[in-house]
């Protein structure tokens, strides 16, 4: 049982539910080369990419029910993710350096537990607590491609 | 004749009155004859009581609002009927009373047996009709009953929490009823499942008298260790397992929390606290928390459930829930077979397991000091637990249900206590103040409705509820803790749309819920099955 416990370790690497490996950024604001490699980390069951008029999708699912979306604009920018996963996503890795106001605004004061949203020009971000487990959006305002509408990230 | 005898000294009262006050405002009127003794309020209601406790008095005002004096004679205060026995009564009032005048009885409840228990107020005195006579009304809570409180929460804290339920545990050392503390302020929650304990709050009430048995990851001797992760940031801590009392009720061996406990070596696993170095939010402190631990009575029997029993890696990746710890190595994620994980403790009770009733007063202002109320274990199995009208909704595996608001529905919608407003998108106004900019700010009181419907059935409810500015209730009504019209976004900026339509604790304000566990059958022609909510 010991070793059988301890050998879950490797498999996990990087692995948070969905999360993203540490070492392989698909963050807001980063490139798309990142988010293929991350498909190679998740124990996804299925992998899609839609192609949509002004973006592409790139959707994620694994086998407890876990779903991350990565919006990325033609030039190859991901602009913004939603998550629904089962644990807490990896926020340093789905949100890049714009994870950093994140935490500050988390530090900075009694927030709540259940229900997480800032909104800045820089980030825009929501976070639920489900009964088990997480849902959320992220996106830049300024990274929107021509015509896309934040209402229509789901 | 009688009456005629009382004549002379009525009219000299009112001669009298009438001189000293300027002919304004008496009572009487010319041609009423004698002393009246008039009680009000006419009826007494007292809140559930629990059994064997002794309720805060209620006051029943004796006026004479006759023109003669009022003779009360010895021992003029009874109480009759059937359960007369569960009331007292105590008063400030003489042995008699100027016209006009008034005076207080204190009545207090102590119900020695379940269901509704009545009696009446009895005061004998010279008035015609004597007695003057108060029905009093009670009911007893059964054995079944925990009662909370919504207060500013526990100290230490950085602000007085909003809209939180709080009960109080006795956490006990296993195989001891006396090596125990009881710890208040465990904040009651329906969007989670499990019982947690501050470590420092276990330690702060109860010295070193409590000593919890650490729980070890399966086959090895190694402690085991969970990670709780919010939307705002972590908790960390070993699973321990304790005696516990809730309410009346004890449960041995429970397995819990033991929030801010430390694992040996190598600290938090980073997919618990951190990402590449960043540390998350550390809520493993009662101040940053805003509560002494959590009760957590969902609709599910465990924290984590069927995932966290998975065996599998490739398919089921285990970071985030469960860790075995060595004494001299890094924890590592892995699975935890369902009985042995956190349990919802009602699921464990011998009686009174299949769901619970959380049970909160309606507050008519914008703001209150503090609700009292109770969780009653079980549902139909007492008489404080019948479901009488409410309505049932199925919950979807998940624990949703749905909630169509103005043109947009939200399928991933909760019914949660442990949240502390009503949180939702909408074109209300986001509030600009840092403190609270969580909240919503409308510039004048705003009436909602929303329509609830089951996720497994076709029952729909329309909620109609009310939205004040948090501006105004912190600030006018801010040293209070319960706040009915306190609601924010999910999403912070009304561009962006949740799934989730967050009923928190304002919903439960003078609406009793129903919850009732995963696979327990709902009552006969409820067409539900656990997961399920009544309301």
């Amino acid at each position: 049982m010991l070793n059988e416990f301890r050998g879950l370790t490797a498999a996990l690497a990087g692995v948070a539910g969905l999360a993203l490996a540490p070492a392989a950024h698909a963050g807001l604001g980063e490139g798309v080369a990142s988010v293929a490699r991350d498909h190679a980390t998740l124990h996804a069951r299925a992998t899609n990419v839609v192609p949509m008029q002004a973006y592409d999708l790139h959707e994620m699912t694994s086998q407890d029910g876990s779903r991350v979306r990565e919006y990325v604009t033609r030039a190859g920018t991901v602009f913004a993710v939603t998550f629904n996963t089962r644990t807490m996503p990896d926020l340093k890795a789905l949100l890049g350096d714009r994870y950093a106001e994140y935490v500050a605004v988390t530090n900075a004061r009694r927030t709540n537990h259940k229900v997480f949203a800032i909104s800045t020009p820089s980030l825009v971000l929501q976070i639920v607590k489900l009964p088990r487990g997480f849902s959320g959006s992220a996106h830049v305002p300024t990274l929107l491609p021509e015509g896309f509408s934040s209402r229509d990230l789901r | 004749m009688m009456p005629r005898q009382f004549l002379a000294p009525v009219a000299l009262v009112l001669a009298l009155a009438l001189g000293g006050c300027g002919g304004g405002g008496g009572s009487s009127t010319p041609g009423s004859t004698g002393p009246i003794a008039t009680l009000s309020p006419a009826s007494l209601s007292f809140p559930m009581q629990l059994l064997a406790t002794t309720s805060a008095a209620r006051t029943v005002s004796l006026q004479n609002t006759g023109n003669a004096t009022l003779t009360l004679p010895a021992s003029a205060i009874t109480l009759t009927g059937a359960d007369a026995a569960d009331y007292a009564a105590t008063t400030d009032c003489g042995t008699s009373l100027a016209a006009g005048a008034s005076c207080s009885i204190n009545v207090k409840f102590t119900p020695g047996a379940g269901g509704t228990r009545t009696a009446t107020l009895n005061v004998a005195s010279n008035a015609p009709g004597s007695p003057a006579t108060a029905a009093i009304t009670g009911a007893a809570a059964g054995d079944n009953a925990l009662p909370v409180t919504i207060d500013l929460g526990p100290t230490p804290q950085s602000t007085p929490t909003a809209n939180i339920i709080y009960a109080s545990v006795k956490f006990c050392t296993p195989g001891s009823t006396t090596a125990c503390a009881v710890v208040d302020h465990i904040q009651v929650d329906t969007g989670s499942y499990g019982l947690r304990v501050f470590k420092s709050a276990l330690t702060a009430i109860g010295g070193s008298s409590v000593v919890p048995q650490l729980a070890q990851a399966a086959g090895t001797s190694d402690p085991l260790f969970e990670c709780v992760q919010y939307a705002d940031g972590y908790t960390w801590g070993s699973v321990a397992v304790v005696d516990v009392q809730i309410g009346t009720r004890w449960l041995t061996n429970l397995r819990i929390q033991l929030t801010g406990d430390t694992n040996a070596t190598g600290g938090v696993p980073g997919d618990c606290s951190s990402h590449a170095g960043k540390q998350l939010k550390n809520e493993n402190q009662v101040s940053s928390f805003g509560a002494n631990g959590i009760l957590g009575i969902g609709n599910f029997l465990q924290d984590c459930g069927f995932y966290c029993a998975q065996t599998n890696p490739a398919l089921y990746p285990q970071s985030g829930n469960y860790y075995q710890c060595p004494a001299a190595a890094s924890c590592t994620a892995g699975p935890v077979a369902l009985g042995l994980q956190v349990q919802n403790p009602i699921s464990q009770m011998a009686t009174d397991n299949n769901g619970a009733l959380v049970s909160l007063p309606a507050i008519s202002g914008k703001g209150a000091a503090t609700a009292s109320g109770f969780v009653f274990f079980g549902i139909n199995t007492q008489p404080d637990n019948t479901v009488g009208a409410a309505k049932w909704f199925g919950l979807d595996s998940s624990g949703y249900l749905s909630t169509a608001f103005g043109s947009t529905t939200f399928p991933q919608s909760i019914v949660d206590s442990g949240s502390n407003a009503y949180f939702f998108d909408s074109t209300l106004t986001t509030c600009t103040n840092a403190n609270y900019s969580w909240a919503y700010c409308p510039s004048a009181s705003t009436g909602e409705s929303a329509v609830i419907s089951g996720a497994t059935n076709s029952a729909t409810a329309t909620i109609n509820f009310t939205v004040d500015s948090a501006d105004t209730l912190f600030t006018t009504y801010g040293n209070d803790a319960v706040y009915p019209n306190l609601a924010g976004p999910a999403s912070g900026v009304g561009s962006v749309f949740s799934n989730t339509f967050d009923w928190g604790l304002p919903f439960f304000l003078g609406r009793p819920v129903y919850v009732l566990f995963e696979a327990q059958p709902g009552p006969s022609g409820s067409g539900v099955t656990g997961p399920a909510l009544a309301f």
